[in-house]
């Protein structure tokens, strides 16, 4: 069989659908990589297996999910070379069928080198002049047809040059793993390969957006991930984006660093005090805290309960005026772990004290100028713990609440206002003295949920815009009691927290009466 | 030894649990990919289809190799498990047979 006659007999379709069947496997690896780590990171923690030998079973888990990484990168390359493939395959193949037909229409026949063959015979000049035009005509007529069926062969061939360079490619990322005909690779050919011993250089971390930054970190092997965190903590632990164990980690480090260093007596010392205290007390509770941000020099803290990398449904506290990390981190935690505990056993639930923004004192609670800067903090704060669960092998993204009180729904309508929509599925609008954003319906969120009550004087001065407590506002109301005061709606007395528990759970929907 | 050892067997047996079920789920995706190997080359015969062919199996051999490890290493959780409750047992043992039986012990 001739070299054209070869290639359009190939089946592109059965090609195309072995690679397409296998498109999806790189990002399964990259999920299974990820549950991976996460068996990792449990197996190595405290509360698990302590001792030498927890370590090293730890490490071997590492070191699983770092070889996992590179393999899964390997194969995303392959996976691009053999897409390649399949689409110089399907040139090559039509070019191929083209020059067949163009040749089997004018008569002609392959030669061994796959060019066009069988022209009729030249006129010659013994041949009668009828016969000698007729004879002519055809000779012209198969010669022009064979240059097209030639010139289809040639692109048939070229197609099929890069059809094979692209088959070559695709075993290049693997190359280094290869083993003799007739032998399977071992996992220390692989490890020796992909995750050589040694020191792992830490990798530069980036200054993008949540999104960018979750891809990065995904993208990154175990070893990797790890030697971030122990490398760049300050980085690592700021950067939203990134999956809460790792910022939690790294965050850590920059805590028992700050209460190393900080001169006692400073603001940054007293709040780092603050910081740790309340993160043993949590861990004394049984109930291990995320130190989601530790920024001392901005006083900006955020502090989850429950896990942010898990969760069913997350909801974040933002407070009002006049609250400190060192102060008020206590009782914004206390809320928090009321409003988990409200939203009942059903979906795994973590709860952020978000401290992300500088609150107002007493002279500046008039202005949105706080609010300006802390709404962008915010909607950044939102996108990256929607980013961190939107990479392949995290759970599903969690129904996620913003809980805010009184100038911290002045935050959460800037963060309305931030460009992109809001990545929360409902606003819960405590005590609040009004919103630039609107009313409820240009608040983004799917629900918006409001409570207020004639005890509390903030909720109707309408200080910075409408508010739930304007009946045109357009809000779910929560219920609340005529004495209820400004700073009792997350009261476990009051019926408000029940409420909020059950929108933060996803059971109560605008329009319905408590549950 | 100023270790603090100290293990969780439950946990550790959660964990194990759940490597055994990765291993197998990656050896079914090996499994998946292994039954495409000769898929390239019935359909391109001749070298490009042997190039790609070979791809298929270097992909079904890597994900094989994952999977046998986190079997093995989830293998390994499991005897260090048994060893834990065996050498407990085995203490518990030696322990009961060096105390006289019989005095009550005050609580």
């Amino acid at each position: 069989m001739t070299a054209p006659e070869q290639v359009a007999g190939w089946d592109v379709d059965l090609l195309r659908a072995t690679v397409g069947a296998r498109a999806g496997t790189p990002d399964r690896v990259t999920g299974w990589r990820v549950r991976v780590e996460a068996v990792g990171r449990r197996l190595g923690g405290a509360e698990c297996w302590s001792g030498p030998a927890g370590e090293v079973a730890a490490e071997a888990v590492v070191e699983l999910a770092t070889v996992a990484a590179r393999a899964s990168a390997a194969l995303s390359a392959s996976l691009e070379s053999l897409q390649v493939l399949t689409r110089e395959a399907a040139v090559a193949q039509e070019e191929a069928a083209r020059a067949l037909a163009v040749a089997a229409a004018a008569g002609l026949v392959w030669d061994e080198h796959g060019r066009a063959a069988g022209l009729p015979v030249a006129p010659v000049s013994s041949m009668a002049p009828d016969q000698l035009g007729e004879v002519l005509a055809r000779r012209v007529a198969a010669e022009r047809a064979a240059a097209f069926a030639n010139a289809f062969a040639e692109d048939a061939a070229a197609a099929g040059a890069r059809a094979l360079q692209a088959a070559e490619a695709a075993g290049e990322p693997l190359a280094g793993v290869r083993v003799p005909v007739g032998t399977a690779p071992t996992f220390a050919a692989l490890a020796a390969r992909w995750a050589p011993p040694g020191p792992v250089q830490p990798p530069a971390v980036p200054a993008v957006d949540p999104r960018a930054a979750a891809s990065w970190w995904s993208a990154l092997s175990a070893a990797d991930q790890l030697a971030a965190v122990r490398g760049s903590p300050a980085e690592v632990g700021a950067l939203d984006g990134l999956p809460a164990w790792a910022r939690d980690q790294a965050n850590r480090l920059v805590l028992a660093e700050a209460l190393r260093r900080l001169p006692e007596g400073s603001a940054e010392h007293a709040t780092a005090v603050a910081v740790a205290g309340r993160l043993a007390a949590l861990e004394d509770d049984g109930r291990p805290g995320q130190l989601l941000q530790f920024d001392p020099a901005g006083d900006r803290v955020a502090v989850a309960v429950g896990d942010l990398d898990t969760a069913d449904a997350v909801a974040v506290l933002v407070p009002g005026i006049l609250t400190t990390a060192e102060d008020d981190l206590d009782d914004v935690l206390v809320d928090a772990l009321a409003v988990a505990a409200a939203a009942g056993a059903g979906p795994a639930v973590a709860a952020v004290a978000w401290l992300g923004y500088r609150t107002p004192r007493v002279p500046s609670m008039a202005s949105p100028q706080l609010a300006r800067r802390g709404g962008v903090d915010l909607d950044r704060a939102l996108d990256g713990l929607a980013a961190a669960r939107g990479t392949p092998g995290t759970p599903p993204r969690p129904r996620t609440t913003v809980v805010a009180h009184s100038y911290g729904t002045v935050v959460t309508g800037e963060a309305v206002q931030a460009p992109g929509r809001i990545a929360a599925d409902a606003l819960v609008l405590l005590g609040s003295p009004g919103l630039t954003g609107g009313a409820a319906e240009d608040l983004e969120a799917g629900e918006v949920h409001g409570a207020w009550s004639v005890a509390d004087p903030v909720s109707w001065v309408q200080w910075f815009g409408d508010s739930p407590m304007d009946q045109s506002f357009g809000d779910a109301p929560l219920p609340t009691e005529l004495t209820q005061g400004h700073v009792e709606y997350l009261d476990p007395d009051r019926p408000t927290l029940a409420a909020i528990g059950e929108v933060v759970a996803g059971t109560r929907r605008p329009g319905e009466e408590p549950g | 030894m100023s270790h603090l050892i100290s293990v969780q067997l439950d946990a550790l047996r959660v964990l194990l649990e759940d490597l055994v079920a990765l291993g197998a789920e990656l050896q079914e995706e090996a499994d998946w990919t292994a039954a495409c190997r000769a898929s390239p080359g019935t359909a391109l015969p001749g070298p490009v289809g042997d190039a790609a062919g070979t791809v298929v199996a270097g992909w079904t051999d890597v994900l094989a190799a994952l999977a046998a490890r986190c079997l093995a290493v989830a293998a390994t959780l499991d005897a260090a498990l048994s060893a834990y409750r065996a050498a407990d047992e085995g203490l518990g043992d030696q322990l009961s047979r060096a105390w006289v039986p019989g005095v009550a012990v005050p609580r």
